[in-house]
């Protein structure tokens, strides 16, 4: 074998070992914390006998009569995303960089269908 | 060695190489996801956009651009390419990458063809920094030159695609920004006047490859004592580039057009030895650079 071979056979092998190491790295541990809006939905539970004989369109939905029985609430909460699941997120744009440098999701619910670019 | 320049189709390189639009096509298969597959959540080490409707992979120069904006480290697009690299260097580009396959078609059209100057492929390097890294990273990617927001692979995989199930539902189309379709219609009118145009000067992907050409596994190796001169190699080449000068130039996509006469040829690191004809002449048996 040549030295210049050698060469290239040493060089090749660190590169594709550091490259391993990488993917495997990205692919098994590495994290990083995303916003997340979530959608809580609690059960609402009306103290005992206000049900029956409330204040008209006190506890009703607007417009109706029904009584709510339960609320949605929306709350920010930050969850460690993997690399894999962030690339799946990029490629929908479902990942943006939020004004105080932390990742937010872009949407509640269904992602987006596509990529906005 | 006069026998050897007359045999230039004649090698098993040939033979091979005669099959590379047959194989570039089984690739391209690949990159459709033939059972559906879409496996979004890894890079395909080729240029191929995730918005085209069958992409089976995320495009990895995507990835770079998107992370770059997130600013977060893409250790895993980063070490499929490094990897990818370190085997096999630019040979994905000659043999595996959907758009290179269609600037191969769209060349064969018998047209004039126009060979950009060498420092114009430097281009891509500035696009590799320019747009896939630091303006990203300091605008975003509503920056109107976000490399996605530019990139005729998207336009011509993601875009159209989309537009004409648009038309046939019925619903209005959604036309890409102007910027986009500029790009596009200036590089797919480009195909057919230089050879693989935006490998040539812009393709930031092309440009990771290239870099990988000096040190990968797997590469072209130039034998001096075998060479006669001939120049059919530097002829053969579409971008110019002659493998018994440089080997391993960073424009070089392997696609073994040059290496029929067996003065070059495909070998892995562990394979290259100095010619037993090259040790009688007293000269060096493997140039590699």
């Amino acid at each position: 074998m040549t030295r210049e071979a050698f060469r290239r056979m040493a060089c090749a092998s660190l590169a594709a070992i550091a490259g391993l190491g990488l993917t495997v790295f990205g692919a098994g541990w590495h994290t990083h914390p995303v916003m997340v809006q979530k959608e809580i939905k609690e059960k609402l539970s009306l103290p005992p006998g206000m049900g029956e004989d409330r204040p008209a369109s006190f506890f009703s939905v607007p417009g109706t009569d029904a009584i709510p029985q339960e609320i949605v609430r929306r709350e920010t909460v930050t969850l460690p995303k993997s690399e894999p699941e962030m690339v799946l997120e990029a490629t929908r744009g479902g990942l943006e960089l939020a004004e105080d440098g932390r990742l937010r999701l872009t949407y509640s619910g269904a992602p987006p269908a596509r990529c906005p670019t | 060695m006069v026998s050897m320049a007359e045999s230039f189709f004649h090698t098993p390189a040939s033979k091979f190489s005669r099959y590379r639009t047959a194989i570039q096509g089984l690739f391209l298969v690949a990159w459709l996801g033939p059972l559906g597959l879409r496996v979004h959540t890894v890079c395909a080490p080729v240029f191929h956009c995730y918005a085209c409707p069958l992409a089976s992979f995320a495009c990895p120069i995507g990835i770079l651009a998107q992370f770059s904006a997130l600013h977060v480290m893409p250790f895993l697009a980063i070490g499929i390419l490094v990897v990818t690299g370190a085997l096999v260097g630019s040979f994905v580009c000659g043999w595996a990458c959907p758009f290179g396959l269609l600037q191969d078609l769209a060349a064969r059209v018998p047209l004039p063809k126009w060979d950009p100057p060498y420092w114009l492929t430097h281009m891509r390097y500035a696009a590799l920094v320019g747009l896939v890294i630091i303006l990203p990273w300091f605008f975003g990617e509503s920056h109107p030159l976000f490399f996605c927001r530019v990139c005729p692979a998207g336009a011509l995989e993601g875009s159209v695609p989309m537009m004409v199930t648009q038309a046939a539902a019925g619903q209005a189309v959604a036309w890409p920004n102007a910027m986009k379709l500029g790009v596009t219609g200036a590089v797919v009118l480009a195909m057919f006047f230089v050879r693989r145009p935006w490998c040539q000067i812009l393709c930031p992907l092309g440009a990771i490859f290239g870099l990988f050409n000096r040190i990968s596994l797997f590469a072209i190796r130039f034998y001096p004592a075998r060479c006669v001169d001939c120049g059919k190699c530097g002829a053969k080449c579409d971008f110019g580039v002659s493998s018994r000068i440089r080997a391993d130039d960073p424009r070089c996509i392997r696609c073994m057009e040059c290496v029929h006469c067996g003065a070059c040829q495909i070998e892995a690191a562990w394979q290259a030895k100095p010619s037993a004809l090259a040790a009688d002449l007293g000269v060096e048996g493997v140039r590699e650079r």
